[in-house]
């Protein structure tokens, strides 16, 4: 396997892939902030072999510079790969980040840690209705009575049919598949 | 994506009740109340889609002969008519009265309201029944999700059917499909759960938590029990429109 050689090229050498098939007008500002923020992070990879400097993967990245008026960016190469292989790779790095799924308690650490810090959650590109609905935790004692509580309720009627209270025993029928179930 | 909350009548003092405009719910004409159209009247809901009830009554009666049928028509276009409901679906009841006589009804609907019901397409109708419908209505349904049908390992089927429907212009809905982690996979225009009323369900006691991009369901802690049904559907109810607000693009509108 051949090295990675990154090289710093002015953006008007790189050539957009005409039929790239993501839409990523919506995120070219939020992939700004982020470079605003932190800087130019992830290199852009271009095709070397085949179509010189075409892009493989980081056409968000390229517009996000153009917007903010950056002139270099750093870029990768790709020159071991033949076209069929660039034409799939560009969908699979696109996909590939969907293979992966966020653990939900170690993301509300890591999101309450920043906050604590003072950090704006919205660098992290969470929307903020979203990290409130991470944080903000469901009291769970609101809605269920503690197991002591249970147990006491259901030695104080023994022999009733269904003695939990938020049991009425109304029927009710799913009107599309036609289940019953008592409510 | 549109996420019409169905059997809001099982819980009438939970949608009474909430504070805020519910953009969309699904109710069956079995079960609809004049309160539910009070709602639509008066904007506090946006947009109903009406169900027939047919499967659920029919099921039921086996028995009823063709003229109750004929008669339960007729009542559901009167409803429709007087109510003034724009979107309904017709009797998807061929597993009880046949293919012919479904589409006879269907027939009589369109005529009787001067609307296109909505076709809520079976499997065992076929495929080609299914380009038919989506050439000539423009909102079409598939059914027997619910009823499993159709199965999970042929979800992936869905696209196919979606991609026809929107080639011809068509909406299409997924009737009772709510697969929590997979509607986002799905081009689906619009779908309907009534999960959010299953916190009462005393087996199935599930507490919703709408996280700003996806749900959560908590199953009821054990040896625990709940403190009141109605504190648990409410609660499961605000959620479950939050969601609905989600899917439907408005995401921004809860920044």
């Amino acid at each position: 396997m051949s090295e990675l050689r990154l090289e710093y090229l002015p953006v008007s050498e790189l050539i957009p892939y005409t039929k790239n098939p993501r839409k990523n007008d919506a995120a070219v500002e939020r992939i700004a902030n982020l470079i605003k923020e932190y800087g130019f992070k992830k290199p852009i990879l271009v095709d070397e072999k085949n179509n010189k400097n075409e892009i493989i993967a980081g056409h968000t990245r390229l517009k996000a510079a153009l917007l903010l008026g950056i002139e270099k960016v750093p870029v990768i190469f790709a020159d071991d790969l033949s076209p069929e292989q660039v034409k799939a790779f560009r969908i699979a790095d696109n996909k590939s980040g969907e293979w992966a799924e966020w653990d939900r308690d170690l993301l509300v650490g890591e999101l309450s840690d920043l906050r604590d810090i003072g950090i704006d959650l919205d660098i992290t590109g969470f929307f903020t209705h979203e990290v409130e609905g991470f944080l903000t935790p469901i009291d769970l004692d609101s809605f269920y009575l503690s197991e002591e509580e249970s147990k006491a309720q259901i030695d104080q009627k023994p022999g009733s049919i269904n003695p939990d209270p938020g049991f009425n025993n109304q029927k009710v029928v799913c009107p599309r598949c036609g289940e019953e179930f008592f409510a | 994506m549109k996420l019409y909350l169905a059997a809001p009548t099982s819980r009438k003092n939970i949608v009474v009740n909430y504070p805020n405009r519910i953009d969309y719910i699904l109710e069956s004409f079995y079960y609809i109340k004049p309160w539910l159209i009070d709602m639509v009247n008066t904007s506090r809901i946006k947009s109903l889609l009406l169900d027939s009830g047919a499967f659920t009554l029919f099921k039921a009666n086996s028995h009823l002969p063709e003229k109750y049928v004929d008669e339960y028509v007729q009542k559901y276009i009167d409803y429709i008519n007087q109510n003034e409901i724009e979107l309904f679906f017709e009797l998807d009841i061929d597993s009880i009265v046949g293919r012919l006589k479904v589409e006879e009804i269907r027939q009589k609907i369109n005529r009787g309201t001067g609307k296109l019901s909505i076709p809520a397409w079976h499997k065992s109708r076929g495929i080609k029944n299914f380009i038919e419908l989506a050439k000539d209505y423009p909102y079409i349904a598939i059914g027997g999700i619910a009823s499993k049908e159709i199965k999970k390992p042929e979800y992936a089927e869905f696209h196919k059917l979606i991609d026809i429907a929107h080639k011809h212009g068509a909406k299409i809905h997924g009737l009772g499909f709510t697969p929590l982690n997979e509607l986002s996979n799905f081009d689906f225009d619009s779908v309907d759960s009534s999960s959010w009323s299953y916190g009462s369900r005393s087996h199935n006691s599930s507490l919703y938590k709408f996280t700003g991009n996806s749900m959560i369901c908590y199953s009821i802690p054990p040896g625990r029990r709940r403190k009141h049904h109605t504190i648990i559907d409410s609660h499961n109810f605000h959620q479950w429109c939050l969601y609905q607000r989600y899917l439907n693009g408005a995401s921004a509108c809860l920044q």
